[in-house]
């Protein structure tokens, strides 16, 4: 991050600067300009954060995937263990009363580490995620942070709002068993399978319907 | 892909009390401290490994100096983050660390968590479910006097 918030919003095409703003002012619309972002850093407030960002996650994709932000002893002693140390920050945007969005991670040094972001899949029209990254930069900036590592993975805020990122990839070992022969060949089967779908699907550039598709109905099974 | 103990010398690597014939040369992004030692200099390195969740607080001391003197390492692979990992997986998981000693001074550490799937043993580097940095943690290799 180039130092101060406007400078960020500098780095961002005017278009780009433009849908950022239409985009904040609809969501503000949509809960009568009652929009509040809380900060999260003390672990007096983290059965908080564990509540509004439970109750968010339990309505997403993710929860199905059980790779989201929930209350169990992992995510519990880490929190504890960067409120102690004073890394957490935690985001949540409110809408009114209610949550929408959470960000939550920890500071090292120059570098903010996002750990887990989820919105209310109601609200995915009006972007609440764009807009609370917005709202994180602006922190960031606001406690002379330089770098937000936002980990391994694709997303569409990631690249939007990344300026470097670079190609890794995951090696496997396998021993000699017949067992373990058995899973590399399957493993492989399964990875060249499943590489040749997702480069025939973007050539077709159906590979984000096939997503958002999947992703509503893992939502929708997850509200049921 | 090559399986492992297809190359002897992958075995030996790995095994305890190994000695390195070749000076050790690892270099990395963010989380992995280059590690550079004079190419004249063969210091002796012992690996050891470590099993079950005892080792964090066995190595606590030297697992904190050894973060201590890489200033680049990321916390994620620091004692009390790791420990968090490993302590509220281990019924599911037997953790492991991997370790070289250079001259009784902890050079570097790879900790690993072995789950059970569809049978197989399955060892992967703690942490790897959350976004974090993982992997090695290295210090400098320093000649061993004698």
């Amino acid at each position: 991050m180039p130092g101060d918030f406007a400078a960020t919003l500098r780095g961002f095409s005017k278009k780009r600067r433009n849908e950022l703003a239409r985009e904040g002012r609809r969501l503000a619309d949509c809960f009568g300009g009652r929009l509040h972002v809380r900060l999260v850093t003390s672990i007096e407030e983290l059965d908080q954060l564990f509540d509004c960002g439970g109750s968010i996650a339990a309505h997403t994709y993710h929860v199905k995937l059980r790779g989201t932000f929930s209350d169990t002893p992992l995510w519990r002693a880490q929190l504890e263990l960067e409120a102690r140390r004073g890394a957490l920050t935690g985001f949540l945007l409110l809408g009114g009363d209610t949550p929408i969005v959470f960000n939550i991670g920890w500071v090292d040094g120059p570098f903010f580490f996002p750990q887990a972001v989820a919105h209310l899949p109601q609200y995915s029209r009006f972007s609440p995620g764009k807009y609370l990254w917005l709202r994180v930069f602006e922190q960031c900036c606001a406690e002379g942070l330089e770098w937000v590592d936002y980990g391994f993975g694709d997303a569409e805020y990631k690249r939007i709002y990344g300026t470097e990122c670079w190609v890794e990839q995951s090696v496997r070992l396998y021993g000699r068993t017949a067992r373990a022969t058995v899973a590399w060949l399957l493993d492989v089967a399964a990875t060249r399978a499943a590489s040749g779908l997702k480069f025939a699907a973007e050539r077709l550039g159906i590979l984000r319907r096939i997503k958002n598709a999947w992703r509503r109905r893992m939502s929708h099974d997850a509200d049921r | 892909m090559t399986p492992i103990g297809e190359n002897d010398s992958t075995r030996r690597d790995v095994a305890t009390a190994a000695t390195l014939p070749q000076p050790a040369r690892v270099t990395g992004n963010n989380n992995l401290c280059s590690v550079d030692s004079t190419p004249d200099v063969s210091p002796a390195l012992r690996g050891q490994v470590l099993e079950g969740p005892a080792f964090v607080e066995s190595l606590s001391k030297d697992w904190d100096k050894l973060f201590q003197r890489v200033p680049r390492a990321s916390y994620s692979l620091s004692r009390p983050w790791q420990g968090c990992f490993i302590q509220s997986a281990s019924r599911c998981a037997h953790p492991l660390a991997i370790t070289i000693w250079s001259g009784g001074r902890l050079v570097s550490l790879l900790t690993l968590e072995i789950r059970r799937r569809a049978g197989l043993r399955v060892a992967q580097p703690v942490g790897t479910s959350h976004p974090g940095h993982i992997g090695l943690l290295a210090g400098a290799i320093r000649p061993v006097v004698c």
